[in-house]
């Protein structure tokens, strides 16, 4: 073996695994270092959203509930500003309605309401009539870190207490 | 009325700040509605009525409705809500925004002194009407004058008359002008102030008359001009009326050039 050197990885190679055309669907690192994959939002996640919401009209009297947004992946600013008449109810709960029941918030025309919504939750929106509502919805990655901090921060300070009592 | 009549989703859809209802009148019973919420509601300034009748659920009310009239000279501001996810109490329809006339308009209506050999045209009225969808103007202006233009009418049969009915509801002042283009027969001009009546189809039952003018007869290429002022109580008579109705007796069918301005303002 003397004078041969020893056998090594190459730095970089086409990665075909789950290719079903045949074509290499990516690249894989050097494999001869070792490395772990770093915790990353998705872009999805990451991205502003502005958009138009229509309230939806209920139908034959019943009353309609929808889930403007689904809190499932991340921390947001939510700004809704109602451009018509209303009345148009917001709540963190599914039961809004009756619209004018006081269950929810009711917008303001022309008024921006800010809203956060929190990890794991959402913004259910109810109206008795078709609406116009301005929709703005901003992440905030560093909330949700702030918020795993924190919750660190307790465990450890939960660890710390003698077992039996609370924090 | 126009049909199907205007939707009132439709400038929300496309981002407006007002619905217009703008439409002829095809009955007495006419009922619109609006399935949105209003912050306001007003004439609109092209409407011949002066009074609608705007109807919403309240809940204060014994009877679950109320109604309010608006007009060229009252709007009507506040936040009205369309209710369709209720219904109205007495008629178990969904609890929308109704607007209906508030005046009386009879598209059988026979003048006085029809007869035979005779012919009518009526002008179908408009009613214009705003919803606004954010904050309404507290003052409105009043609607735009009216013009009506002609050339011709429809003509009689020989020796009879041609009665033009034109919307007058709320006019204060109006002006009128005839020419009598024809080189052989000559035209009687008569103007009367009609005030409908609920029962009066077919016929004048129940529906008031009155001449407002002296005739003319217009020779050839004889002209007339009349000035209406609603509270003129001296030679002539003022008022508010429902219709103008101007008689063209021993009308031929020849170019009669006609010109009539109708206006809010006194």
């Amino acid at each position: 073996m003397a004078g041969k050197t020893p056998s090594k990885l190459p730095p970089a190679v086409a990665d075909y695994r789950g290719s079903k055309t045949g074509q290499p669907l990516g690249v894989l690192g050097d494999r001869s270092i070792a490395t772990a994959p770093a915790p990353a939002p998705t872009q999805g996640d990451l991205r502003s959203n502005y958009y138009t919401y229509l309230t939806k009209t209920p139908v034959s009297g019943q009353q309609s509930t929808e889930v403007l947004y689904n809190g499932d992946r991340a921390w947001v600013k939510l700004t809704l500003t109602l451009e018509t008449a209303g009345p148009v109810a917001v709540g963190q709960q599914s039961a809004i309605t009756p619209v004018l029941s006081g269950k929810g918030i009711l917008l303001e025309t022309g008024t921006p309401m800010v809203f956060t919504i929190g990890k794991g939750t959402r913004l259910y929106i109810a109206a008795t009539a078709l609406n116009r509502v301005k929709v703005a919805i901003e992440p905030l990655p560093w909330l949700e870190q702030i918020a795993a901090t924190l919750n660190s921060l307790v465990s450890s300070l939960a660890a710390l207490l003698p077992s039996g009592s609370t924090p | 009325m126009s049909y199907p009549q205007p939707l009132s989703t439709t400038p929300i859809l496309q981002g407006q700040t007002f619905w217009r209802l703008f439409t002829p009148l095809a009955g007495p019973g006419d009922i619109y509605e609006s399935v949105v919420s209003g912050l306001g509601f007003a004439m609109g300034p092209n409407s011949d009525l002066s009074e609608v009748l705007v109807t919403y659920l309240d809940a204060d009310q014994p009877t679950g409705v109320n109604s309010s009239i608006i007009s060229p000279t009252r709007n009507f501001v506040g936040r009205v809500d369309a209710r369709n996810d209720t219904t109205y109490p007495s008629s178990k329809r969904l609890g929308r925004i109704l607007f209906s006339p508030n005046e009386i308009f009879d598209p059988l209506y026979t003048p006085q002194g029809f007869t035979g050999g005779d012919v009518k045209q009526l002008i179908t009225p408009i009613i214009d009407v705003i919803q606004y969808f954010t904050s309404a103007p507290s003052v409105v202006p009043q609607r735009s004058d009216r013009e009506f233009q002609f050339q011709y009418f429809e003509a009689p049969a020989p020796a009879a008359s041609t009665f033009l009915l034109i919307p007058a509801y709320g006019r204060k002042s109006g002006f009128f002008s005839f020419v009598n283009q024809d080189n052989t027969n000559n035209v009687t001009v008569t103007i009367n102030g009609v005030q409908l009546s609920p029962s009066g189809s077919p016929g004048v039952i129940g529906a008031y008359e009155q001449s407002l003018f002296t005739a003319v007869i217009l020779n050839s290429a004889g002209s007339a001009n009349f000035v209406f002022n609603s509270s003129n109580n001296t030679a002539d008579k003022g008022g508010i009326w429902d219709y103008f109705c101007i008689e063209f007796g021993n009308y031929a069918g020849n170019a009669m050039p006609t010109s009539i301005t109708l206006s809010d303002a006194e």
